[in-house]
């Protein structure tokens, strides 16, 4: 643990530095302008990988709550809040990236598209998550009581996601994530860059923020002998 | 004692102290009607000629989406203001059987509200429910269902924190999504009496909803309950 830990300092964080440098030179500087909707396009470098490094968040929260109740270990809880606080993080910028592109290619800053509206939702539902775990009355059953939470909301994102598109019928398919039809191949180049550094760039916010929520049980432990006078 | 005798005596339990005490459901209907009060001034449906088929799905879904949480709420208050979530906890049967009888309370609980309700927010707008009864009935029960099986499990997860009155509703609005989308869409299909198999889709659906959350619940109670 502690060597994985330290290699998000020692490898990881020199790492990403580097490659957020280069993701920003080539959505700047060598990714074309895209013909019709212009630079604001350059918008989706960040957007994309966004969404997909916050859904990753989530089926996190997901999985580490899954292993918390079956384990009982804290490690897994400091794990799941982590990857919330992340995914809420992420989802936020997927929120604010998404209108700014909107209004000139769309004309519009919000639309109740299926996936706009899953994605705020699913904000919503998360930034709850995030409530309920101040709001607890002990650690451990707030950890519990979290990875309810975090497990019966992992189940909602399918719900969601249909409902909404059920909601709107047939709406127009406005635009396509991911598919590189179209897409040039440096543009490509550009866009993959960019999934790779958002990844690893949550992969290392994750470990450390990971490592803070162990320091703060170490400090609450500490505190708790100190009060109980008890020396350790 | 059996699981499902489990339920059925804490469901029973649960409906007679509402019989002798009439608390929760006073609350409830009186939050719903004000809702409808709300309703009437927020949008002046009179002058802008809306009838019934036109927003009444809209009314019923929040009617019925915020007055639950009120009930949902209640169901697990009385239990820990006098610490009966303690006795419960002590009680020798599975805590998934709990779920299921609190569960099964609420769903009453809330067709017994809607039940007064429904027909009073059609005699606000002058429509005739008598058509549309039935169908009505079947989309309110599902997705009542659907929308109790999500909020008895959290409303048990919001009791055990500090500020559980705040909790619930975040916790709950945003996750019950699809029951309001397909409540208000089979709903306002019924009221246009047309669409026989999206109806049946629909309703589907949701019932979908309330079997996968049932389930979660069943599973996950457990953890809820523990000290």
């Amino acid at each position: 643990m502690e060597r994985a830990l330290r290699f998000a300092d020692t490898v990881l964080f020199p790492l990403v530095t580097v490659l957020m440098v280069a993701s920003l030179y080539f959505v700047f500087r060598v990714a074309p302008n895209e013909v019709t909707m212009g630079a604001v396009q350059r918008i989706f470098y960040f957007h994309v990988p966004s969404a997909w490094v916050a859904f990753l968040a989530f089926f996190l929260v997901f999985l580490a709550s899954v292993l918390h109740l079956a384990t009982r270990r804290m490690i897994w809880d400091t794990l799941a809040h982590a990857a919330a606080e992340l995914g809420v993080l992420f989802c936020g910028i997927v929120l604010m990236t998404g209108p700014i592109w909107a209004r000139p290619a769309w004309g519009t800053w919000w639309t109740w598209e299926a996936r706009l509206t899953t994605t705020l939702v699913l904000e919503l539902v998360f930034v709850a998550y995030l409530l309920l775990r101040s709001q607890a009355e002990s650690p451990a059953q707030g950890a519990r009581l979290a990875a309810v939470v975090g497990i019966a909301g992992f189940l909602d994102v399918p719900l969601i996601y249909f409902s909404v598109k059920i909601w709107r019928g047939h709406h127009p398919i406005v635009f396509k994530t991911g598919g590189g039809e179209g897409l040039e191949p440096v543009m490509l180049q550009a866009f993959a860059l960019c999934m790779v550094t958002f990844t690893l760039f949550f992969i290392l916010l994750l470990a450390l923020r990971f490592r803070l929520g162990l320091l703060q049980e170490d400090l609450a432990e500490l505190r708790e002998a100190a009060r109980s006078g008890r020396t350790t | 004692m059996t699981p499902r005798s489990a339920s059925l005596t804490l469901c029973a339990k649960d409906l007679r102290q509402e019989l002798r005490t009439r608390e929760s459901f006073t609350a409830a209907f009186f939050f719903a009607l004000l809702i409808q009060l709300v309703f009437g001034f927020a949008f002046d449906f009179q002058d802008l000629g809306l009838g019934f088929p036109d927003v009444g799905a809209g009314v019923i879904w929040i009617t019925l989406t915020f007055s639950s949480i009120l009930s949902f709420q209640n169901s697990f208050l009385i239990e820990r203001e006098t610490s009966c979530l303690t006795a419960l906890r002590l009680c020798p049967c599975e805590p998934s059987a709990m779920f299921v009888g609190k569960f099964l309370a609420n769903v009453l609980f809330v067709l017994a509200v809607q039940g007064v309700v429904l027909p009073i927010s059609a005699l606000f707008f002058s429509y005739d429910l008598s058509g549309v009864a039935l169908p009505l009935a079947l989309v309110v029960a599902v997705n009542a269902a659907g929308f109790s099986a999500l909020g008895t499990l959290f409303a048990a997860v919001s009791v055990r924190t500090r500020r559980s009155e705040l909790l619930l509703p975040l916790l709950l609005l945003p996750a019950a999504t699809p029951i309001v989308i397909w409540g208000v869409k089979a709903t306002r299909i019924c009221l246009a009496g047309r669409g026989v198999g999206e109806f049946a889709y629909l309703v589907g659906l949701s019932g979908c909803f309330g079997v996968i959350f049932i389930v979660a619940g069943i599973l996950l109670f457990d953890y809820v309950l523990e000290e």
